[in-house]
């Protein structure tokens, strides 16, 4: 039972940290080349993935790691066997090494930012004002004995101020930011297995420096390792 | 005594009412501060969108939303320093969880840099 609750713990820490996952036993400072795959456009958002791919060379490249960037996407599987028999079907002959891997991206979001109007409404409900004035008035009369006595008769007005109210809109605007998000993964190219992968997402006021700071994000733990 | 009593009513009336134009000129100072930040933002006058928000942000000092936008301006302007501590305004001021989540995921990115 203890150590049933041990693995859950365990589960439930790895499972909710955002830190990327990496095969262990890989020596990652020994890569030589990345080669980096055409990623797929995020839904209808066309272009998207040509965007993500060209940031993720440019941070890769500054990382001071060989590139090479696929034109075609041929299953990895496909490729891989193909590359193997020493047979490959594309125009550009890139010869998978055991140091090289291979980067596979999928954009899991993709938002250009948006101006949001919501019109507001205030509404005045109106209000009456009473203003009550008292007014104290000294009233003498004489008794039977013929001595003074004074009272005071106290007499109030109520003045009633009636406003109707009324409706005043206005409009507050919002920001909602560029948002971009990907999983990255990096594959052995000789066996096709995952070697690390990470998930990352950002956002900005502009698209491109979402996707800027998406992909360095991302791609920043990689940098410790590949050293 | 029934005078002070009504006039000490007729007090707390008016500065009730008072209290409230008050408040409703205030938030109309806001959204129109906002308004000009965002579309300073929508010509990349960044500077001048900062201005705009950081008015804003005098008028009402716990709107996590005003502090999540000045963070973002200040990202653009490359002042990352002074986004961490917007970010952790809005973080502390935050009631969504999903405003919550963005504060958190900003401050760990900018202090990673």
């Amino acid at each position: 039972m203890k150590r049933l609750l041990y693995i859950l713990f365990i589960f439930i820490f790895f499972s909710c940290t955002d830190k990327p996952v990496i095969k262990p036993g890989f020596e990652f400072s020994k890569v030589k080349t990345i080669v980096v795959y055409p990623t797929p456009d995020y839904k209808s958002f066309a272009g998207s993935g040509s965007i993500i791919n060209k940031s993720i060379v440019y941070h890769l490249m500054k990382m001071g790691v060989n590139v090479v960037e696929r034109a075609t996407t041929p299953a990895l599987i496909k490729e891989v066997t193909l590359s193997q028999t020493g047979i490959t079907n594309n125009t550009i002959n890139v010869n998978l090494i055991s140091s090289d891997v291979v980067l596979l991206c999928t954009i899991t979001e993709f938002k250009d930012y948006n101006v949001i109007v919501i019109p507001v409404i205030t509404e005045n409900k109106g209000s009456i004002v009473t203003t009550v004035k008292t007014v104290d008035e000294p009233i003498i009369s004489k008794d039977d004995s013929g001595n003074e006595k004074i009272y005071y008769e106290t007499t109030t007005t109520e003045t009633k101020k009636s406003d109707e109210g009324s409706l005043t809109k206005t409009e507050k605007i919002e920001y909602d930011p560029s948002r971009v998000g990907v999983t990255i993964q990096f594959l052995n190219a000789s066996r096709g297995d995952v070697l690390w992968t990470n998930s990352y997402w950002y956002s900005s006021l502009s698209l491109s420096n979402a996707v800027n700071e998406c992909i360095y994000g991302s791609l920043k733990p990689l940098k410790k390792l590949l050293k | 005594m029934k005078k002070w009593v009504l006039l000490l009513s007729l007090l707390l009336s008016f500065s009730i009412l008072d209290a409230t134009i008050a408040e409703r000129g205030q938030t109309e100072k806001i959204n129109d501060s906002i308004k000009k930040s965002v579309i300073a933002i929508q010509d990349q006058d960044y500077e001048q969108a900062l201005i705009f928000i950081q008015e804003a942000k005098d008028l009402d000092t716990k709107n996590a939303e005003i502090y999540q936008m000045e963070g973002q301006i200040l990202e653009m302007l490359g002042k990352n320093e002074d986004a961490i501590n917007a970010w952790e305004n809005c973080l502390k001021y935050a009631d969504s969880d999903s405003l919550k989540n963005e504060a958190e995921v900003h401050i760990k990115h900018l202090r990673n840099k």
